[in-house]
């Protein structure tokens, strides 16, 4: 059985300040998996979609199966050799929305990246990813990251460690 | 303790250990599978917890492996039914059977990758207690570059008996690959 806390934080950002880009980076690789908490306010002109990149790898390694509901209906879709991560994929309501992302066996070196990631918006959309990130390094830093545009101000991301016996 | 064929991991040695752990979300056992083996089992769960929840990553070690599934307490009876949505890249569903010998974790789109593992998060909740029958949730999905699937599932066992041990294993015969891994912990209430 682990010894102390098994649900850790790792570390935390609240934007004080519009910014299109949050990295973690020197992520300890003491755990099992990663969680990650964003609760994203957007600015004014919010394009769709929310990225995520690891250990600043921006190459064509990255692909994506997501499923979604909109209120009116339900949808499923899929991209393939993309140069980032999906974890929403939706233009956002005012009050923006909540994903939580999680990278299980973050840290071994033996297989690629399998990464899920569920997020919602009240008042516009819920989504369930799968994302691959085709690399067996162990994960040592995430980027999150809007293109073209910027989370704004109070938006916050959590970082969690879970540690395994 | 391990044999052969299948993982066996005594929990009750480790619940007898102590541990020191005061968080609510604690740390029961963890396995990663160092060669391809027929199924992965946690057995004598620790029932001082309110909730379960086994993480983990999964791949068959054969082409046509089958599909992922899991049991609850050794039970192969018909006891076991679900529902999910799920994607598959082109369009949703909501498929659902009942009165099967299993739950169905569908952790791939029928014969499992042997490529790309799937990651899971699986949630057994209330999971010791004697007076209801059993209920589990599961978000899953496997990515393979241009084909793929994503999964909301809810599982349930017709059977109040609390759940001390959880096997998992592929329908078709196909082994666990190597790699896998599985971890198991406790939510205190």
């Amino acid at each position: 059985m682990a010894a102390g806390p098994t649900f850790e934080p790792i570390a935390s950002v609240t934007l004080s300040a519009a910014q299109s880009t949050v990295t973690f980076s020197g992520i300890p690789q003491t755990f099992t998996d990663l969680v990650i908490y964003s609760r994203i306010l957007p600015t004014t002109n919010f394009g769709p979609n929310d990225f995520m990149r690891f250990n600043g790898d921006s190459g064509s390694n990255y692909s994506y199966t997501y499923m979604y509901g909109s209120g009116s209906g339900v949808g499923s879709g899929r991209g393939a050799n993309q140069t980032f991560a999906l974890i929403f994929g939706s233009s956002p309501s005012s009050n923006g929305y909540h994903s939580i992302t999680h990278i299980n066996n973050y840290s071994n070196t033996t297989t690629e990246k399998m990464i899920i990631a569920k997020s919602s918006d009240s008042e516009n959309q819920i989504n369930l990813f799968a994302n691959l990130w085709r690399n067996t390094a162990a994960i040592t830093s995430v980027t999150i990251y809007t293109p073209g545009d910027s989370y704004a101000a109070g938006s916050t991301f959590d970082l969690f460690g879970i540690a395994a016996a | 303790m391990a044999t052969p064929a299948r993982f066996l991991q005594s929990l009750g040695a480790i619940a007898a250990s102590g541990g020191g752990d005061t968080s609510s979300f604690e740390s029961i056992a963890t396995y990663s599978v160092s060669s391809a083996q027929s199924s992965v089992e946690f057995t004598n769960i620790p029932q001082t917890f309110k909730d379960i929840q086994i993480r983990g990553i999964f791949k068959a070690a054969a082409t046509d492996g089958g599909t992922p599934r899991f049991q609850l307490n050794g039970d192969t009876g018909t006891s076991y039914s679900y529902h999910e949505l799920s994607g598959n890249g082109s369009s949703a569903s909501a498929p659902s059977a009942g009165n099967l010998p299993y739950d169905a974790i569908y952790l791939g789109l029928g014969a499992q990758s042997t490529s790309y593992f799937t990651a899971f998060i699986l949630d057994v909740a209330d999971y010791a207690t004697t007076s209801k029958n059993k209920v589990t949730r599961l978000i899953s999905g496997v990515d393979k570059n241009g084909s793929g699937s994503v999964y909301f599932a809810s599982g349930a066992r017709y059977s109040t008996t609390a759940v001390t041990s959880i096997k998992f294993f592929l329908q078709g015969g196909a082994n666990v690959a190597q790699y896998s891994h599985f971890a198991l912990y406790g939510i205190k209430g």
